[in-house]
């Protein structure tokens, strides 16, 4: 393992990375969650979620650009002193730990209920721990290379959607703005959260090779989660009618079900199996985004200490309590509160007081 | 850090050795391929399911289970104590309904099992059965598993564009949507021989209402566009007959809402091809007075047929979706009751037909008699066939001809 | 220390006492040929012919009997020597007809001479002697590699002589540019080692860990390339090869001029190659003759195969025991109609009949040539055949076997396919555990492995992660020569630009 200090991300591992935390659950849910508007009221909504995190994603840049080798975790303590900073680093390692936490247990939960669900959930906790343990084990340079490997790897997987089109009503999609553009615009308030996974610029950037590349990288992560998104909205509007997408939890899995090949058919479970690699690049950033904040917190040089005793945790919660599709939801419903909440804040936050810092800075030296 | 690796490693170990309970292995799987769900003249559930029995012999037995219960779970509960492995619900390839049930109830309900379970199949046809599942039961299926039999006749039979194919997807969604109404294959057993029969309507409430010939389905295709292979149409042409194929259909749809009243104009464009034409025609010549009189032909069925929607309060095609997209604010309002709407809609009809080729002939001649048509082509088949639809063509509940039908 | 010194008094016979390497050469001959009597004591091949010469001298010429070429030592050395009529000194200057000679000053020297086959000659009244570089060993002729064959490639291969190695490097590149450095490993063998690479387009970092590396390997014999191998690798524990080890000079001078260095060991055929990455063991020289569109039709070839030969047993045991789902149902009442019989769960199965075919071609690989081929045919249809009949495995589990088998083999390097064929049998453990969700489980670990890997600081997944997407003309499939114009990026090369185009 190289040490951290020696890592350099290339541009193409810095866009995959985020690209590969962006996406995770919300694909196989989102059409659900935007039913109500459904058809291209969805989809503009979704184009507008793109654009806020867009937007709050330049911002995050811009903050890391005038520190361009800190991590947030020194960011933090710099421009608050020493209290409040390390108050808020808690909360972001809180927050990174919570979500990486969701993440896995509602993996857990989706492979437990659609592939195996007599095999006990340690088991599958056990055997998704593993790849975790490796990869933050190995550290960042293995994370961006193995989220480049994971982008080939499941490069083919959007692209068979495509064959579900087949006996699709493009009517569907009609109409425009059925209801106006109120709750188009109320709506991306679940489609911007769709494309967290970007504040791990915060700890990307410093590694950055190129850190010029930086707001382009981030621009085709953003978009190319955009173009996952709109296709697998587009898809479902198309092949599944309104009230039927109201009945499925995961409508994306359900598109799968339907196609049939000659020599393969329910291709939910191939896909399914193949999504694991997905959300595993989902979890361990976050995870390693805490991680990296335990150690830098307490200045520490590796995170080793920590990373089995937090996969002993994750390892334990199915005997203390098997999850259930109630408790993720609700975990869920939770998360995405604080997630929104922690994210806008912070970075407007920072991105506010950056200037006022300056400002500050420029008054005293002179 | 190697201790971690190790306990990581015992752990998964200990886990190996709990086993799991996930392994069904295929051999041992009783796999349902079919099932068959009735009421019994109690009105109560009746469940059948089709079974093959796996040996090492290539020619597969077959078993059907035929259980009354509650519901279809209860049913599969049921069939496990009757067969020597676990039942599986993942490779149900038909699911038939009988006639009895379709009249009584929603078929909705008892197709929660098959959305619900994560491992069913979804992709299942589902067949409505003019009579009781008994009588499939009891049919003979040429020595096959009755599953897979049923399977490849529906399959066979929507490739020769002689019946619709609607898998349980497509039923939940038209059960579901209020733009539409279901429609299914439909088969009845005659001489102990499933035949496929047409077919089968049914209403916005799941409840059976009509049924279409063999006739009216292939037009019932044209109207749906549904032209993965092309389907023919025959008709009387003068004093002879014609038979063509539809290679491409578009239906081109104006919704207007005008006096209380949706107004639909169906612009149908059809590419056609001319399979046999018997009677003295002129190809090149008489193209426009033929293209004309397909034409007619064409508005004819449609209106025909989109007047029996109307009259039973049923819409197949799902002119709710049209009204949805480009009249959302009526729709908002009625789409509680849309197919009442849609049976006071006024519908206009004007086809135009493009005959795209007409084989290699360039004209017909006077009478088949003159050129000894009946020796040059299989022989003595196709006049008494098209007849035998012609004839029966307006009586719709007793559409199958008795046996002409098994050699065609 | 009682202690210790009891235990090395057991030990005593190890520290027995060494003859003193750095004593210096007597003048007198006598003497010197005591010392050198001593230090080869139970040596019956050590030869002295002690001789006067025209004026007198007293020489001596001292070899080991089966180590030199004797036809040299008669015509070139001792002809002169003892027949013509001028001093010792003209004749070691004028009438020496030996290419090359030097002189030594220590016993040390004289030693590991005699052990590498020259011959010392040794002159009274002096104290240095002269070493006459007389080697010549029993050799093999030069042959094809019989584990790398080609088509239409050269039929030449490495031999155990690695100046002659050398010689075969030298006649595909004629260039300055290719620069040698010696080095020797082995604390008895001293191994010569040679480190062979172009100099304006290796990079030197790579270059200099790599010497960095073989200095540093502590060991007391090299008697085979793969130990070197093992010694200097960046992951000993991995179960992938991080080196490629070739016996052709044509794919090493190929190798060599993308920028990688070649490693040649003194009495081993196989040369090594560093650094590498995982997708160019799926390369061959052959690629490079056919042409480009059946070239990269074999690429894809072989890059499917990998994902057979790892996942294919394992998905048939996932799908048997956990999805019966995903095979249409047609396919799947023939399998099981194939797997009624079998009394074993689908793992046990595999297991059985991947292991007797590993086992099949363990055992034609040790028997000889003739036997070999006829061991796998008649083992492969017998008990393919038998094991069927007997109703211990399915039909389809022989195909799944066989295709299996036949897809690790289409790996053109041995080390690769090895260790390919190894990875297979963890996935179809896991596969039988948890399934799909198994086997993924399973090639994401194995993915998370390759990724880390380095070798000689090269990440080893390189073109694939990190992305060098203009490497992947020569990846995935293999482009018209013409437009290959860079040299691969993974190999970090000085000189990007190949030079046939750097006229243009």
């Amino acid at each position: 393992m190289p040490k951290e200090n020696q890592v350099t991300l290339s541009t193409t591992q810095f866009t995959f990375t985020i690209y590969k935390t962006q996406i995770g659950i919300a694909i196989l849910t989102i059409p659900r969650e935007l039913v109500e508007i459904s058809g291209w009221d969805a989809i503009i909504s979704m184009t507008f979620g793109w654009l806020v995190a867009l937007i709050i994603g330049f911002l995050v840049i811009h903050v890391m650009k005038n520190n361009p080798n800190e991590t947030i975790y020194e960011i933090l303590p710099k421009y608050f002193g020493k209290w409040i900073g390390k108050s808020l680093c808690v909360i972001w390692i809180l927050y990174s730990f919570l979500i990486a936490t969701v993440i896995l247990l509602t993996t857990v939960d989706i492979i437990c209920l659609w592939i195996l669900p007599n095999t006990p959930t340690f088991l599958i906790m056990l055997s998704f721990i593993i790849p975790i343990y490796m990869l933050i084990q190995r550290g960042l340079q293995a994370i961006g290379r193995f989220a480049e490997i994971a982008y080939l790897i499941t490069i083919w997987m959007p692209l068979i959607l495509l064959v579900s089109l087949k006996n699709g009503q493009w009517l569907n999609l009609l109409p425009v703005i059925k209801e106006g553009w109120l709750p188009i615009f109320q709506f991306i308030k679940l489609t911007a959260p769709a494309f967290l996974g970007f504040e791990i610029i915060f700890v990307l950037y410093p590694f950055l090779e190129k850190k010029k590349e930086a707001a382009k990288g981030f621009f085709i992560a953003n978009t190319l989660t955009l173009v996952i998104y709109l296709f697998a909205l587009l898809i479902c509007y198309i092949r599944f009618s309104q009230a039927e997408i109201r009945a499925f939890i995961w409508p994306t899995l359900n598109l799968l079900k339907l196609i049939q090949f000659p020599f393969l058919e329910r291709l939910e479970i191939i896909f399914l199996s193949f999504y694991i690699i997905i959300l595993l690049m989902s979890v361990v950033p976050y995870f390693y985004m805490s991680l990296m904040g335990v150690n830098r917190l307490f200045h520490k040089k590796k995170h080793i200490p920590l990373l089995p005793m937090v996969c002993f945790i994750w390892l334990i919660i199915p005997f203390i309590k098997s999850p259930s599709y109630f408790d993720v939801i609700v975990i869920g419903n939770v998360t995405r509160t604080i997630t929104n909440i922690v994210t806008l804040l912070m970075t407007t936050i920072l991105y506010l007081y950056s200037y006022f810092y300056r400002w500050l800075k420029k008054e005293r030296v002179p | 850090m190697k201790k971690v690796r190790g306990i990581l490693l015992s752990l998964m170990l200990v886990g190996l050795s709990t086993g799991c309970g996930d392994q069904i292995y295929l051999e041992e799987a009783e796999v349902i391929l079919g099932i068959g769900i009735d009421l019994n003249e109690n009105d109560q559930l009746q469940i059948t399911n089709s079974v093959p029995i796996i040996s090492e012999q290539t020619a597969i037995a077959s078993q059907m289970v035929t259980t009354s219960s509650r519901n279809l779970r209860q049913a599969k509960d049921k069939l496990d104590l009757s067969v020597p492995g676990k039942s599986a619900l993942g490779k149900i390839q038909n699911i038939l309904i009988g006639r009895r049930l379709l009249e009584k109830k929603n078929l909705l309900p008892y197709l929660d099992v098959f959305f619900r379970n994560p491992k069913s199949e979804i992709n299942a046809r589902v067949i409505a059965v003019k009579g009781t599942i008994q009588e499939v039961d009891h049919a003979e299926f040429q020595g096959r598993v009755p599953g897979i039999f049923i399977k490849d006749l529906i399959d066979k039979s929507y490739e020769s564009r002689n019946s619709v194919l609607t898998n349980l997807q497509q039923v939940h969604r038209q059960l579901l949507n209020p733009e539409s109404t279901p429609y299914l294959s439909e088969i009845s057993v005659v001489n102990k021989k499933v035949l496929i029969s047409g077919t089968a309507l049914l209403n916005r409430n799941g409840l059976y209402t009509t049924s279409l010939n063999k006739e009216e389905t292939s037009t019932f295709l044209v109207l749906l566009e549904d032209t993965e292979s092309p389907i023919p149409l025959n008709f009387p042409y003068r004093t002879g007959e014609m038979s063509i194929l539809v290679e491409e259909a578009k239906n081109e749809i104006q919704t207007k809402y005008e006096n209380g009243r949706f107004q639909f104009d169906i612009k149908p464009k059809l590419k056609v091809v001319i399979m046999e034409a018997i009677g003295e025609i002129d190809f090149p010549k008489q193209r426009d007075v033929l293209e004309q009189f397909i034409q007619k032909v064409i508005k004819k069925r449609y209106e025909d047929l989109i007047c029996k929607f109307q009259q039973h309060q049923i819409d197949p095609i799902g002119y709710g979706l049209y009204v949805k997209a480009f009249h959302y604010s009526y729709w908002k309002k009625i789409k509680d009751h849309w197919s009442e709407e849609f049976a006071k809609a006024k519908v206009t009809v004007t086809p135009s037909i493009e005959i795209s080729n007409f084989g290699i002939k360039l004209y017909s001649n006077k009478s088949m008699a003159d050129i000894g048509y009946s020796r040059y082509f299989h022989a003595p088949l196709p006049v008494s066939t098209t007849l035998a639809y012609v004839k029966n063509n307006n009586s719709p509940g007793n559409d199958v001809p008795k046996s002409v039908m098994i050699s065609y | 220390m009682s202690f210790l010194k009891w235990f090395s008094g057991i030990l005593g016979k190890e520290n027995k006492k060494e003859p003193d390497q750095a004593k210096p050469i007597s003048k007198r001959l006598t003497q010197n040929l005591n010392t050198l009597k001593e230090h080869f004591s139970l040596a019956p091949d050590l030869t002295v012919r002690q001789f006067q010469i025209h004026d007198g001298t007293q020489v001596a010429l001292a070899y080991l009997e089966d180590l030199v070429d004797k036809v040299a030592i008669n015509d070139q050395v001792l002809r002169p020597i003892m027949l013509e009529s001028k001093t010792i000194q003209d004749i070691l200057n004028y009438l020496l007809p030996i290419g090359k000679m030097e002189t030594a000053q220590n016993w040390e020297e004289i030693d590991s001479s005699l052990l590498a086959g020259k011959s010392i000659l040794f002159i009274n009244g002096n104290a240095h002697v002269f070493i006459l570089y007389t080697q010549g060993w029993p050799q093999r002729a030069i042959e094809e590699s019989p584990v790398e064959t080609t088509i239409k490639g050269s039929h030449q291969g490495f031999v155990e002589k690695a100046s002659t190695n050398i010689a075969l490097i030298r006649r595909y590149i004629p260039n300055r540019e290719l620069k040698i450095k010696k080095l020797s490993v082995g604390e008895r063998s001293k191994t010569t080692i040679f480190l062979l690479y172009m100099q304006d387009i290796a990079k030197p970092e790579i270059v200099w860990e790599l010497e960095k590396r073989i200095k540093k390997a502590r060991i007391d014999a090299i008697i085979n390339a793969g130990e070197l191998e093992e010694l200097i690798e960046d992951h000993p524990y991995s179960i992938f090869p991080q080196f490629e080890t070739s016996e052709r000079p044509d794919h090493t001078s190929m190798q060599l001029l993308q920028g990688r260095i070649a490693v040649l060991v003194d009495h081993s055929p196989r040369v090594i190659i560093a650094p590498m990455n995982f997708t160019s063991y799926f390369q061959s020289v052959d690629d490079f003759s056919f042409r480009w569109a059946i070239a990269s039709f074999t690429r894809f070839l072989r890059l499917s195969a990998i994902f057979i030969a790892t996942v294919f047993p394992a998905t048939y045991i996932a799908i048997i025991s956990f999805h019966y789902e995903v095979i249409p149902m047609d396919l799947m009442l023939s399998i099981a109609s194939s797997r009624a019989r079998v009394p074993f769960p689908p793992i046990i199965e595999a297991l059985l009949m991947e292991l007797a075919i590993e086992m099949l071609r363990e055992a034609g690989l040790r028997l000889p040539k003739s036997i070999g081929q006829t061991i796998g045919v008649v083992g492969g249809i017998v008990i393919g055949e038998a094991a069927v009949q007997a109703g211990i495995v399915s039909n389809i589990m022989v195909i799944v076997v066989a295709v299996t088998a036949i897809s690790s083999y289409i790996i053109p390097n041995f080390d690769m396919a090895s260790s390919i064929r190894l990875s297979r049998f963890p996935i179809m453990i896991l596969a039988s555990i948890l399934g799909m969700v198994g086997i993924i489980i399973g090639v994401t670990i194995i993915i998370i492995h390759l990724t880390s890997m380095e070798s000689l600081g090269v990440p080893y997944t390189s073109p694939l992660a990190p992305m060098r997407f203009s490497d992947w003309k020569d990846t995935w499939i293999r482009i018209p020569l013409r437009k290959m114009i860079n040299r691969p990026l993974s190999v970090h090369p000085t000189q990007l630009k190949r030079q046939g185009h750097k006229k243009e």
